[in-house]
């Protein structure tokens, strides 16, 4: 499922179409949709979720206090589909979607489709996709890159089972079975920011128009918005997929060993990058570019432009990367450095990212200004011990990389 | 900076303290008019635009804009000095906690107010541009101490000269990132493009100025002295 896609040609085909479909958007039935209340797709049949790897459609524990039933109250009539699989609960009240002509997407869903029909044989191709069966595919794309994130960086079953013991033995496991985490991992796909909204304000007391990852006591959080994704003239569901891709990584690593989220912020932003990129670069612009129009598609195109930063010598160092503490401190351009460097990482020595995801999310007690000069001790231990080299010897041997690498088109 | 900023209120019931072994779960129940209104206004002072989903609208602006984005400008300033309070499809059901801000069996689609309830006029989506502009205006003159006509001219004139800034921003920073990919730090053009870019986010930066202080020109006059009752029926 994880695999580069997009092109230049295909881009240019969904941008104009997407000026064009922004009009009939304003023109379209915005009607309430009424779900199924059972599932089409298992009819409920244990047999059938099993086959899925479902463990529920709901009623279920949801996050801290609250559980899926005080999330449909407060949503308020909205329609809502539950969906718990293994590592994941799943709200959605996303909508009927009618899959667009572009090809990258109508690819995505002919593959999505024929893996999800292996376990639940009533799906069938179709171009518009009911609010179950989007359900039915972002569990199977959560689950698929949970699966992708433990297999690259080599975390075994049960390397998280039994934390209470391990942690006693000095293993810094986390407080449970979820990479660390006591619960699972939470997402929340809105249709209409009016419900991600009464969500957000509601258990977390924060105002967000676009999404939000919250740490609750017992397990992490994401939740988005589609209206938001329509209003920014990224109504397709694949940019929705890419920004769910990256920002559900972050949770991962947040949440690893339960570290407080001591992750190095170029390590979190860069892999989220990079697992958004290998969905479909071209809605993976956020922070770095952005402007979706014809005239500057090239944005989107990392690879030359971090190599023309390379080049002329205009790229963020290792050591001023390390120091960044927070989303504002990075620049736009910063991001495609972040993304690079993690994209090195992750090919350098596939065997040797266990240890790296380890060595980065030592849990960090400390808070405030001793909380960022912790984390900053961590990554310099984390180098010495992982590649004995300093920031600027990591930095020379990146930049080779990138010029061996990158190519200007 | 032309938008709608909503809130999404949504009920808590206040904790009870109970000593007890067991608690009874609490049924949902509609609050009264007054104390839906005062719960939903909480601490803001301004007068209140309530609108209610539907199941046409489903959560979209449309029941107040008018859709293709054109002649919405006036709507936006004028919600400046409104607090814009976006309520569920639900709250047509009897025992909504907010049910009784829309009663009965065919309720408006959103109504203006004071904070206190008093002055509340009722809207249908399907109305028309000076209607509703009417409305808002009404609402204002009653609320605020100034007329609002001149304070929306002036941000008129600042949103003008404001139109363009974010699309030079963004051509700026392309150029600026373009120059350092081709060029390098040291090229002669990024000093140049820098200085602009730094130009054009003050003057953003002032305009934002000029429209905080535009609006706050706008005053609210002094709260009065008890709540007048709703019109609305009470549970």
């Amino acid at each position: 499922m994880f695999c580069i896609r997009g092109g230049r040609r295909r881009a240019l085909v969904t941008l104009f179409a997407l000026c064009v479909s922004s009009f009939a958007h304003a023109r379209q039935d915005t009607s309430i949709e009424k779900f199924e209340a059972v599932d089409p797709y298992t009819k409920g049949q244990r047999e059938l979720m099993d086959r899925a790897g479902y463990v529920s459609f709901g009623p279920f524990h949801w996050a801290a206090e609250h559980s899926s039933e005080d999330l449909r109250k407060t949503l308020d009539g909205t329609p809502i589909v539950f969906i718990e699989t293994a590592h994941f609960r799943l709200a959605s009240t996303l909508a009927s979607y009618k899959i667009s002509e572009d090809q990258v997407e109508k690819d995505l869903f002919e593959a999505e489709f024929a893996a999800l029909r292996k376990k639940l044989p009533r799906v069938k191709p179709v171009t518009k996709v009911d609010p179950w069966l989007r359900a039915h595919l972002y569990a199977q794309r959560l689950e698929a890159e949970y699966a992708d994130f433990c297999q690259r960086f080599g975390i075994a079953d049960g390397e998280f089972a039994d934390v209470a013991t391990r942690n006693a033995q000095g293993a810094a496991l986390g407080m449970g079975p979820y990479l660390g985490q006591k619960e699972k991992f939470t997402v929340l796909l809105a249709q209409s920011r009016s419900a991600f909204s009464r969500y957000l304000h509601t258990y977390t007391g924060l105002e967000h128009p676009f999404s939000y990852r919250f740490k609750f006591s017992d397990g992490y959080f994401y939740g988005t918005n589609f209206e938001a994704f329509k209003e920014s003239n990224r109504g397709l569901d694949i940019a929705l997929y890419t920004s769910v891709a990256g920002a559900v990584v972050q949770n991962f690593l947040a949440g690893f060993r339960d570290s407080n989220g001591a992750v190095p912020e170029w390590f979190s932003y860069g892999l989220a990058h990079w697992y958004g990129r290998r969905i479909d670069a071209r809605w993976n612009e956020w922070n770095a570019g952005g402007a979706t129009n014809a005239d500057e598609d090239k944005q989107w195109m990392w690879e030359p432009r971090v190599l023309g930063l390379v080049k002329n010598d205009a790229s963020v160092s290792w050591e001023q990367m390390m120091h960044w503490t927070g989303l504002a401190d990075i620049k736009p351009r910063e991001h495609m450095i972040a993304w690079s460097r993690v994209d090195w990482l992750m090919q350098r020595k596939p065997e040797s990212l266990h240890e790296i995801l380890f060595a980065l999310t030592e849990p960090v007690a400390a808070q405030g200004a001793d909380r960022e000069h912790a984390r900053l001790e961590m990554q310099t231990r984390a180098q010495q011990k992982l590649w004995n080299m300093s920031p600027a010897a990591l930095d020379d041997a990146w930049r080779a990389w990138v010029l061996k690498t990158y190519s200007k088109k | 900076m032309l938008k709608l900023v909503w809130e999404y209120p949504v009920y808590t019931p206040p904790k009870d303290d109970h000593s007890g072994p067991t608690v009874a779960a609490k049924r949902r129940a509609a609050l009264s008019a007054a104390d839906a209104l005062a719960y939903i206004a909480g601490k803001d002072p301004r007068p209140l635009l309530v609108l209610r989903e539907c199941v046409n609208c489903n959560g979209t602006d449309d029941a107040l804009l008018n859709r293709g984005n054109e002649d919405n400008e006036r709507t936006f300033l004028l919600s400046r000095w409104f607090h814009c309070v976006k309520l569920p499809v639900d709250v047509l059901q009897a025992d909504h906690p907010f049910h009784n801000l829309f009663p009965g069996d065919d309720p408006e689609h959103m109504f203006f107010c004071a904070v206190d309830g008093s002055g509340r006029i009722a809207m249908e989506s399907e109305r028309s541009r000076v209607e509703l502009w009417g409305s808002m205006m009404q609402v204002l003159k009653a609320n605020y101490a100034k007329e609002p006509e001149e304070c929306v001219r002036k941000l008129e004139r600042v949103i003008d000269g404001f139109d363009d800034i974010d699309q030079r921003i963004t051509a700026l920073e392309k150029k600026i990132d373009d120059v350092l990919e081709s060029d390098g730090p040291e090229s002669h053009k990024l000093k140049k493009l820098q200085s602009e870019l730094e130009a054009a986010k003050r003057e953003r930066v002032e305009g934002f100025a000029a429209i905080d202080a535009a609006s706050a020109e706008l005053k609210l006059k002094k709260a009065k002295a008890a709540p007048v009752e709703t019109p609305t029926k009470r549970s």
